[in-house]
């Protein structure tokens, strides 16, 4: 019951729309302008129409088709750009690790060109990858000479990387001075942690 | 009242006075006493006098008459300015004395003011200063006002006679320049009087704005990011428009920091980015449209200040390893290291009598204030007691320094003399950063 009740009404529905489109077909025939010289026959005439419909119903799936293939293509080019953004910071996380400095310092230590050389592998492997380097001081001094510091720091780490092969201008540089501190703790291990060069992907 | 009779009126105050006794002449005094107001206060001063200043115990008596019919509550308040003037600015100390007691035996001065109000309304301050031996009148002086404007006669009443007292002008009238958040991320300039009244705000970028540097006419300079890159605002003519004075295109200096006017403000030294991460003293010239580098060597070149005659800046250098002063010529030449202490010094500031230079030594956690005198190179230190103290800033008569003093996390504006004996906080201010100590504008 549940099944051919639509079907009852959509046969009613048809039956219907056939009578509506059969009695408007005879006043239409009547209003027709007088037939040109080279009447086609009637028959032609509906089989033609008919290809037409075939054509564009052709067409419209063919264009309905391409248009999901578009979406697929999409969407497959946004999930490889998601999985190879996300092996790109997956990668920037591994390789993106803090150096660190000497008090009142700038030099590159040498515990931390391991860690560099790990930066210039990432730069190399990941070519559209800019990376801004952050320059910290810890707490003592004034903001303006920590500025200062922070800048030297963050170049001077650049231009280690530079040395190592990736061009300066896949680095932008910035200074902190004291304003970002890890912690605030007033002693050495403190302090040495807020001493450092922070890499981060841009 | 006539001018006569006020001063037969002041007269009697100054007779009624009890005689000094005679004492050894390299002591002063001072003695304030109030006739009307009815708590006699001597004033005693410190042994704090700078080292080259005269050493000087001052003992002034101030008795102050009031005219009757005028507001007791009015002289009381002018007279606590008064005294409290004196105390913080002057090398004076103020102790109670009761009426009519002995005169204390260092008193050589005597300070007599009177309020007066005539007839159409004129508001006056009469003020004699006496030497209480000799009984000679050093100076008599009337200052017109308003009941109004009793903080700022108070204030010129203090400086004119602690100039008259010392040889050396007070620094009650002065004023503070500096910086302050106003909501995260945005940081104005403003300026306000010694004793925390009249706050102005002096920028209005709704950016970070730091720095500030007053030229002695008063044209404000400063560090502005409101355009993104650091910029160096300021003003060509005193009460003028905030202009954009560095860079003069369109280029990113990347760091720029510590603007510095000259004395006669026609130049501004400042600290830029030069290459390869180096700062630099750089040397703008407003009146020539030119920018000169004046500082080659080393990696850190920073925090340049000028001295009163505007021939040479003390700047922090690394050119040695460690941070430390040096001073040059205002054209670059003649560099040479001032502090040689094996942990780092910086931030310079030459005193306004172009005799020392203040300056932070660092030692650990903590870091002071100390004092370059350039005439004995002797350092001495000023401050003592733990914490960190940075950014020193002398005031405008050189007998004091403010610094910021910070102890775990809390900063406090403090104000020091120059031997470290005589510290005390401007309650008003949690200052942590750059301050100019000026005369008032």
């Amino acid at each position: 019951m549940t099944r051919s009740l639509p079907t009852s009404v959509a046969l009613a529905a048809g039956f219907i729309l056939l009578g509506v489109s059969s009695a408007c077909k005879k006043p239409e025939a009547v209003q027709q302008p007088p037939s040109p010289p080279l009447q086609q026959s009637q028959p032609q005439k509906e089989i033609d129409a008919k290809a037409a419909a075939d054509r564009l119903a052709a067409e419209t799936a063919r264009r309905q088709q391409e248009e999901l293939e578009a979406r697929q293509r999409a969407e497959q080019a946004k999930a490889l750009e998601l999985s190879q953004q996300q092996a790109l910071r997956r990668s920037a996380a591994e390789a993106l690790k803090d150096i660190h400095f000497d008090y009142d310092k700038s030099e590159i230590k040498a515990e931390d060109k391991g860690q560099l050389q790990k930066i210039s592998e990432f730069m190399k492997a990941y070519p559209t990858a800019n990376v801004e380097i952050q320059g910290h001081c810890d707490e003592r001094g004034t903001n303006e000479y920590n500025l200062a510091l922070g800048n030297l720091r963050a170049s001077t780490t650049m231009r280690f990387l530079v040395a190592l092969g990736t061009p300066e201008r896949r680095f932008t540089l910035l200074s902190y001075g004291k304003e970002k501190p890890l912690c605030t703790e007033g002693n050495e291990a403190c302090w040495s942690r807020n001493r450092r060069a922070h890499f981060e992907l841009k | 009242m006539t001018c006569a009779e006020l001063d037969t009126q002041i007269s009697k105050a100054l007779a009624s006075l009890p005689k000094s006794p005679s004492r050894a002449r390299s002591r002063h005094s001072i003695l304030l006493a109030a006739l009307m107001a009815l708590v006699p206060v001597v004033v005693q001063a410190q042994d704090q006098a700078p080292p080259e200043l005269p050493k000087k115990r001052s003992w002034i008596t101030i008795p102050m008459t009031t005219q009757s019919g005028m507001a007791g509550s009015l002289a009381q308040n002018f007279w606590r300015i008064l005294q409290n003037d004196l105390a913080t600015t002057g090398p004076f100390k103020i102790t109670q004395q009761k009426v009519n007691t002995e005169i204390p035996i260092e008193s050589d001065l005597v300070l007599a003011t009177q309020l007066v109000r005539g007839l159409m309304n004129p508001f006056m301050i009469l003020v004699r200063v006496q030497d209480p031996r000799t009984h000679k009148e050093l100076y008599q002086r009337f200052y017109k006002g308003s009941p109004a404007l009793i903080r700022r006669m108070a204030h010129r009443i203090a400086d004119d006679f602690t100039e008259k007292a010392t040889g050396v002008r007070g620094a009650a009238e002065s004023q503070l320049v500096f910086e302050q958040e106003t909501r995260k991320g945005v940081k104005e300039i403003f300026k306000v009087g010694l004793d925390g009244k009249e706050l102005t705000q002096l920028t209005h970028h709704q950016s970070l704005s730091t720095s500030p540097t007053l030229a002695r006419d008063g044209r404000l300079a400063y560090i502005t990011y409101k355009g993104g890159p650091p910029e160096i605002w300021g003003q060509r003519q005193p009460s003028g428009p905030q202009v954009k004075l560095f860079p003069t295109g369109a280029e990113n200096p990347g760091i720029l920091l510590s603007p510095a006017w000259s004395p006669i403000g026609n130049k501004l030294a400042f600290v830029m980015s030069t290459q390869h991460g180096r700062c630099d003293v750089m040397l703008l010239d407003l009146d020539r449209n030119r920018v000169d580098q004046l500082t080659t060597t080393g990696r850190l070149n920073t925090e340049p200040s000028w001295d009163p005659t505007g021939t040479r800046l003390a700047f922090t250098s690394d050119r040695e390893g460690t941070s430390q002063i040096y001073v040059m010529q205002a054209d670059g030449t003649s560099q040479q290291r001032v502090t040689s202490s094996p942990t780092p010094s910086s931030t310079p500031l030459w005193s306004p009598d172009g005799m020392r230079i203040a300056y932070i030594s660092q030692s650990g956690a903590r870091s002071d204030v100390y004092v370059f005198d350039l005439k004995t190179g002797s350092h001495a230190q000023v401050t003592r007691g733990g914490g960190r103290s940075l950014w020193p800033s002398w005031s405008p008569d050189g007998r004091w320094i403010a610094f910021t003093r910070s102890i775990s996390g809390n900063s406090q504006l403090m104000v020091s003399d120059l031997l470290g004996r005589f510290t005390r906080p401007l309650e008003f201010m949690a200052q942590a950063g750059t301050l100019q100590w000026c005369q008032s504008h």
